[in-house]
C-alpha cells in the first residue's frame, strides 16, 4: 500500500506545526539559552541553569505541581456535581427568576476576577477558608463553574425528555435513569466543560495568591513573578513545565473517558438528540 | 379480571411560557380495556390523545379521576413501577448500547439474571425478525429495524400493558404496513393489552378490536371498527370517518324532510322527532336499473349525475339530487350506462339508512 | 443530592472557621511584650517557630540566597523553619493585609515582608506593621549607622524603627563597552551621546521603578539640584514650571530612541531582553551588582560595564519588616536579626549569591569582617564600593513621584 500525500495535506501539516510548534520551540530555546544576541537565530551558547533551579533546586516546583492538579482535581469534581444538577434546572425548568438566577452563575465570565476575589477574600477571612487549599477550591468555583453549566447545558438541550421517559416505561428509577440514559448522553459535555474546568484552574494566579495568601503554592505562584520580573530563562522553563502538565492532566482524563467508553460503546460519541 | 380503567380521566395543561392561560383540557373521560384487548385511539392531532396516553404511563398527573389496572387504583404508582411499557413516535434506542443489551435493558431494571435476560432478548429479536442484531448498536440498523427493535425491547418484560404512541408514524408507508401485521401477528400471539395511538383511520381500522375517536380533549365514541362505520355517534365522527354523504334535516311523525326540502322520505323506523342528520354511505346508494331489484321500503331518491371519476378498480359518481350532492359508489357495468347530465334514479335500502341526531 | 453537595464544604467552611478563632486567641497572647523583652527571652521563644517570609520572588539567584543560604543556617543556629512565599509584586500583599486588618485577623500566616518605598509609607500609614522593632535587635544597634539618612529615612517616611534595613541600592547604568567607549558622565552628555548614536538607547516606560528612577535623575540635572526637593511637594506653588525642563530634556531625545521613541520597553527586564540581545548599547539598573551576576549568568555580554553620573545616583535601602498579626513575632526577629550578620551580609554581597549591596556600616565591622566584605569578588561590571558610596544621592518621596509618573504620562508618552 502506497501513502499518499496530497500538497495540501503537506502545506496544512506544515503550517499546523508552525502555529503550534515554533512557540514551544522559542520557548525551549530561551529556556537554556545565554547571551542570545538578537538578531542571530539561534542562542551562541547554552546552560541548563534554569531547567537547574526549576527542576532541582528549591523550588518547590513538584510540590507546587502536586497542589496544582489537586486543586483543579477537586474543582472540577464539584463542578460536575454542582453544573449536573444546575443545568437540569436550567435547561428543563420554567421558574421565576430564571434569568437573574443566569445572569449570577454566568457573570464570572465577563466580571474581572479581581472584583470579584476582593470581596470573596474577606468573606473567607471571617470564615477563616483563607490560606488553605478547600478556601483556594471554593474560589476557583467562581471563574470555572460558567463553562461548566454552559457545556452541560448544551449536552442537556439535545437530550429529550422522552429518552429518561423511555428508561422510565421500562422500569429504570431515578438513578438508574441517570446512570444508564443522561450521565453517557452529558458525558461529552461534562468532558469539555472539565477539560475547561482544570485548565482555567491550573492557571489561576490571581485567585489563588489572595486566597491562598502564599500559603496554598501552585505552580502559577511561582511563574509569576519570573515572567513579571524578567528571568525569560526560568520563565520559559517553568512555562514549558506548565504546559506539560496541562497536557498530561487533559491526556490522563481523555484515558479515563477512553477507558469509560471502551467498556460502553466506541461509537458514543456520536449520540443523537430527538426533539420533543 | 386484568383490565385496564380509566376513570374520569381530566387534565388541564398551561402553555409553556407564561404558565397562566389554559391552553388545552382533557375532559373528563371514561375507557375500559379488556385483558388482550387492542384499542385504537384516534383523533387528529392535537385532540389529547397523547396525553391521554402519558396519564395512563404515568408520565403524567391527572388533575382529577382514577387509572386502575384490575382493581388495584394505579394513579399515583411511578410509571416505572407500573410494568406497563411504551413504544414512542421515534424508536429512541440507547445510543451507547448494543441491540441486545437495548432489548434486555427492562429485563436488567428488574434485576433479572444475564443468561435470562439474553436468551429472552435474542428470543424476542427472532419474533420481530431481527435475529443475530444482537450485538449491533442502534446507528446501525435501519429506521424501520429500529423500531422493530424498540418493540422487541418493549415487549420483553412482559408489559401488563403495552402503550404505543404513533410508533409507525414516521416510517415509510411500505414499511408501516409490514410493521402493522408483525404486531397485529405477535399481540395476538403473547396476547398483550395495547392502547395504540394514531391519527391514520386505516392504520386505527386496520389492527384495533376497538377504536376511541378523540377530538378537543373529548372521546366521542368507543367502539369497533364496524359499529363506527355504521353507526357513527355524531355528525363529527362520521366526518373524521371519512363518511360522505351526510344531510341535514327533520323528522316529523316518521318523515323525513332535508333542510332544502329536496330529500323526502318516510323513515320507516320509529324515531323521536326533531333535529336529525342523514348519512348515506356511498356503497348503499344504488342506481335503479333494469337488473336491480330495490326492496318494497326502499327509499327512492332521483337526480343528476354531474361527475364520474375512475378510483381502483370501481366508480365514483357525483349525482346532484336537489340540491346535495352525493356521492355513490358503482360497479363498472353500473357506470358505463352512465354519461354525465344524465337523469338518475337511486334507491337506499331502509336498513342501510342511518340518522344522526343534531 | 442537591442539597447536601451544597451544604458540605458550608458546613466545613464554619468548622475550620472555629478552628482558627481558637489559634488566634493563643497567638495574640504574648505578642505586645516581645517589644520589652530581653534578647535571650526572644531566641528562646523563637526556637521551633515556622517563620514565612513573602518577598518578591522572580530572581532565581535571590530566591537560592534565601532557600540554600539563609534557611538552612537558621535551623541551624536558632531552630526556625524559614518558608519563602513568592510574590509577583509588593503591593500584593501589602492589599491583603489591608484585608486581614478589616477583615480582623489576628493571626496572620506573613511573619516577614520586604518592602520600601511606597509599600512601606502604606503599611506604616494603615497601621500594619508591628512596631518599633529594630531597636531590640542585636545586630541592629551593633552593625548599623542608625543616623545616616538612608536608614533613618524611607523614601522620605521616618523609619522609626518599623523595619529593619536588609541591602541597599544604588542606582547605575550599564553600557557594552563595545558599543559604548567612554561613558556618559551627565544627562548633557548622556543626550549628545544619543543623538550620536540614534536607536541605541531608550529607557523603561513609567510607572517602572527603574524608569521613574532614572528620570527623577534627569529632573535632579535640568531643574538644578535635589536640595529644592526635600519639602513637601504640595509646598512648592510653581511646580509644575520648575518641571518644564525635565519634559524638554526627554522630548528632545526622544527621537533617537529606540525605534524612534514612538514606543518604550513596559519594563525593566524588557530593557535588559533588548540589551541582552544587543538591540541596544545601555541598560540601566538600581542594583549596582545585578549586572555582575547577569554576566556570571552569561545573559550579558562579557564587555558590560556599569558606570555613574558625574553628579552622583540615586540611593536606597530596602528594609524587612513585620506585620502586625505575624503570628511567629519573635521566629521573624530572630530570623531578622540573622539576616542583618556581618556573616549573611557579607555572603548577600556576592554576585555569585546575589550581588546586593551590605546594609551594615563597614566602620562598625570588626577588622576580619571588613577584610572578609572586601575580599567579595564583585566581578568585572560592579563599580568598586567606595565609589559607590561616595557618590550617593538621596530619593525623591513618593509625592514627587506620583505627580512625575503623571506628567510623563501627560508631556511625553501622548506626544
Amino acid at each position: 500500500m502506497k501513502q499518499v500525500f496530497s500538497p495540501l495535506k503537506i502545506i496544512l501539516s506544515l503550517l499546523l506545526f508552525l502555529f503550534i510548534g515554533i512557540p514551544f520551540i522559542a520557548l525551549l530555546l530561551s529556556s537554556v539559552a545565554t547571551g542570545w544576541q538578537w538578531p542571530v537565530l539561534f542562542p551562541e551558547s547554552y546552560s541548563f541553569r534554569a531547567w537547574e533551579y526549576v527542576l532541582f533546586g528549591s523550588s518547590r516546583t513538584w510540590q507546587s505541581i502536586g497542589t496544582s492538579l489537586l486543586i483543579a482535581v477537586i474543582v472540577t469534581v464539584i463542578n460536575v456535581l454542582l453544573a449536573v444538577p444546575a443545568a437540569n434546572a436550567l435547561v428543563r425548568f420554567q421558574f421565576k427568576g430564571k434569568w437573574f438566577a443566569e445572569a449570577i452563575l454566568f457573570a464570572p465570565i465577563i466580571i474581572p476576577p479581581f472584583v470579584a476575589v476582593m470581596g470573596i477574600h474577606l468573606t473567607f477571612l471571617r470564615l477563616g477558608l483563607t490560606e488553605t487549599i478547600l478556601g483556594v477550591v471554593l474560589a476557583h468555583l467562581s471563574p470555572t463553574l460558567p463553562y461548566m453549566v454552559r457545556a452541560v447545558m448544551i449536552s442537556y438541550n439535545t437530550l429529550s425528555v422522552d429518552w429518561e421517559n423511555q428508561a422510565r416505561m421500562l422500569g429504570a428509577g431515578p438513578f438508574l435513569r441517570f446512570y444508564y440514559v443522561v450521565l453517557p448522553h452529558l458525558l461529552p459535555g461534562i468532558a469539555a466543560g472539565a477539560s475547561l474546568s482544570i485548565l482555567i484552574s491550573l492557571s489561576q494566579y490571581l485567585i489563588t495568591f489572595i486566597i491562598g495568601s502564599g500559603q496554598v503554592v501552585t505552580l502559577p505562584i511561582l511563574l509569576f513573578p519570573f515572567i513579571s520580573g524578567g528571568d525569560p530563562a526560568v520563565a520559559s522553563a517553568y512555562s514549558l513545565l506548565f504546559a506539560g502538565m496541562a497536557i498530561l492532566a487533559l491526556l490522563a482524563m481523555d484515558a479515563v473517558l477512553k477507558k469509560y467508553y471502551q467498556t460502553k460503546n466506541p461509537s458514543v460519541l456520536k449520540v443523537k438528540g430527538v426533539k420533543r | 379480571m386484568n383490565g385496564l380503567r380509566i376513570e374520569q380521566i381530566e387534565k388541564k395543561y398551561m402553555t409553556a411560557e407564561t404558565g397562566q392561560k389554559e391552553s388545552f383540557a382533557l375532559e373528563p373521560i371514561d375507557l375500559a380495556i379488556h385483558e388482550g384487548e387492542f384499542v385504537s385511539l384516534l383523533g387528529p392531532s392535537g385532540c389529547g390523545k397523547t396525553t391521554l396516553l402519558k396519564l395512563t404511563a404515568g408520565l403524567l398527573q391527572p388533575d382529577a379521576g382514577k387509572i386502575r389496572f384490575g382493581n388495584i387504583d394505579i394513579t399515583l404508582i411511578p410509571p416505572e413501577s407500573r410494568r406497563f411499557s411504551m413504544v414512542f413516535q421515534e424508536p429512541l434506542l440507547f445510543p451507547h448500547m448494543t441491540i441486545g443489551d437495548n432489548v434486555s435493558f427492562g429485563l436488567k431494571m428488574q434485576k433479572v439474571a444475564k443468561k435470562e435476560r439474553q436468551f429472552e432478548a435474542t428470543r424476542m429479536l427472532e419474533m420481530v425478525g431481527l435475529a443475530g442484531y444482537e450485538g449491533r448498536f442502534p446507528e446501525e440498523l435501519s429506521g424501520g429495524q429500529q423500531q422493530r427493535a424498540a418493540l422487541a425491547r418493549a415487549l420483553v418484560a412482559k408489559p401488563r400493558v403495552l402503550l404505543m404512541d404513533e410508533p409507525f408514524s414516521a416510517l415509510d408507508p411500505g414499511l408501516r404496513e409490514d410493521m402493522r401485521e408483525l404486531l397485529s401477528g405477535i399481540q395476538r400471539e403473547l396476547e398483550v393489552t395495547v392502547l395504540f395511538v394514531t391519527h391514520d383511520r386505516e392504520e386505527a381500522f386496520e389492527i384495533s378490536d376497538r377504536i376511541g375517536i378523540m377530538s378537543d380533549g373529548r372521546l366521542l365514541q368507543v367502539g369497533t371498527p364496524t359499529e363506527l362505520y355504521e353507526q357513527p355517534a355524531s355528525t363529527k365522527v362520521a366526518s373524521f370517518l371519512g363518511l360522505k354523504n351526510i344531510i341535514k334535516g327533520n323528522i316529523r311523525a316518521g318523515h323525513f324532510a332535508s333542510e332544502d326540502s329536496g330529500i323526502e322520505f318516510h323513515t320507516g323506523k320509529p324515531i323521536i322527532d326533531g333535529k336529525h342528520f342523514l348519512i348515506l354511505r356511498p356503497e348503499v346508494l344504488r342506481p335503479i336499473t333494469s337488473s336491480s331489484k330495490p326492496q318494497n321500503d326502499s327509499v327512492h331518491l332521483k337526480g343528476k349525475v354531474s361527475k364520474l371519476k375512475f378510483k381502483q378498480g370501481s366508480y365514483i359518481a357525483q349525482i346532484l339530487a336537489g340540491n346535495q350532492q352525493l356521492e355513490c359508489t358503482l360497479s363498472r357495468e353500473e357506470a358505463e350506462e352512465l354519461e354525465p347530465a344524465q337523469a338518475i334514479e337511486l334507491y337506499v335500502n331502509q336498513t342501510d339508512l342511518q340518522f344522526v341526531e343534531h | 443530592m442537591k442539597i447536601k453537595t451544597l451544604t458540605a464544604p458550608v458546613l466545613l467552611a464554619f468548622m475550620l472557621a472555629a478552628c482558627s478563632a481558637q489559634s488566634d486567641k493563643d497567638a495574640a497572647q504574648g505578642a505586645g511584650e516581645l517589644l520589652a523583652s530581653d534578647w535571650q527571652e526572644i531566641t528562646d521563644t523563637a526556637k521551633g517557630q515556622e517563620v514565612n517570609m513573602y518577598m518578591w520572588g522572580g530572581n532565581d539567584n535571590i530566591n537560592r540566597y534565601l532557600d540554600e543560604w539563609v534557611a538552612p543556617r537558621l535551623k541551624e543556629l536558632h531552630d526556625i523553619e524559614l518558608t519563602r512565599v513568592p510574590v509577583s509584586d509588593a503591593q500584593d500583599f501589602i492589599s491583603q493585609l489591608l484585608d486581614e486588618k478589616s477583615a480582623g485577623k489576628t493571626a496572620g500566616s506573613m511573619d516577614i515582608i520586604w518592602i520600601n518605598g511606597e509599600n512601606f509609607k502604606a503599611a506604616k500609614d494603615n497601621g500594619l506593621l508591628f512596631g518599633d522593632f529594630a531597636g531590640q535587635l542585636p545586630n541592629f544597634n551593633e552593625y548599623i549607622d542608625q543616623d545616616a539618612p538612608e536608614i533613618s529615612h524611607d523614601f522620605g517616611e521616618p523609619v522609626e524603627g518599623l523595619e529593619a534595613p536588609w541591602g541597599k541600592a544604588q542606582f547605575v547604568l550599564v553600557r557594552d563597552e563595545n558599543k559604548v567607549e567612554n561613558p556618559p558622565g551627565s544627562m548633557d552628555e548622556l543626550a549628545e551621546w544619543v543623538h550620536e548614536n540614534p536607536g541605541q538607547f531608550t529607557y523603561p516606560a513609567l510607572p517602572d521603578f527603574t524608569g521613574s528612577a532614572f528620570i527623577r535623575h534627569v529632573l535632579y540635572e535640568t531643574t538644578g539640584g535635589y536640595e529644592q526637593y526635600e519639602q513637601p511637594a504640595a509646598e512648592i506653588d510653581d511646580l509644575e514650571s520648575r518641571l518644564e525642563p525635565m519634559w524638554d530634556y526627554l522630548n528632545d531625545i526622544e527621537p533617537y530612541l529606540w525605534r524612534e521613541g514612538e514606543t518604550y520597553p513596559e519594563s525593566l527586564s524588557k530593557l535588559d531582553q533588548l540589551y541582552a540581545s544587543g538591540e541596544v548599547a545601555m541598560t540601566m539598573s538600581y542594583d549596582p551588582a545585578l549586572a555582575a551576576s547577569e554576566v556570571l549568568q552569561g545573559r550579558f555580554p562579557e564587555s558590560t560595564r556599569t558606570f555613574l553620573l558625574d553628579a552622583g545616583t540615586l540611593a536606597n535601602t530596602h528594609f524587612l519588616s513585620i506585620p502586625f498579626n505575624s503570628s511567629d513575632k519573635a521566629g521573624a526577629m530572630v530570623a531578622i536579626n540573622e539576616m542583618l550578620s556581618p556573616e549573611a551580609q557579607t555572603a548577600k554581597l556576592s554576585p555569585e549569591n546575589w550581588g546586593d549591596l551590605s546594609a551594615l556600616d563597614l566602620e562598625k565591622l570588626s577588622p576580619e569582617q571588613q577584610q572578609a566584605m572586601n575580599e567579595v569578588d564583585l566581578g568585572g561590571a560592579t563599580l568598586p564600593l567606595e565609589e559607590l558610596e561616595s557618590n550617593r544621592l538621596p530619593e525623591l518621596s513618593s509625592d514627587y513621584i506620583e505627580i512625575i509618573e503623571k506628567g510623563w504620562m501627560e508631556n511625553v508618552a501622548k506626544e
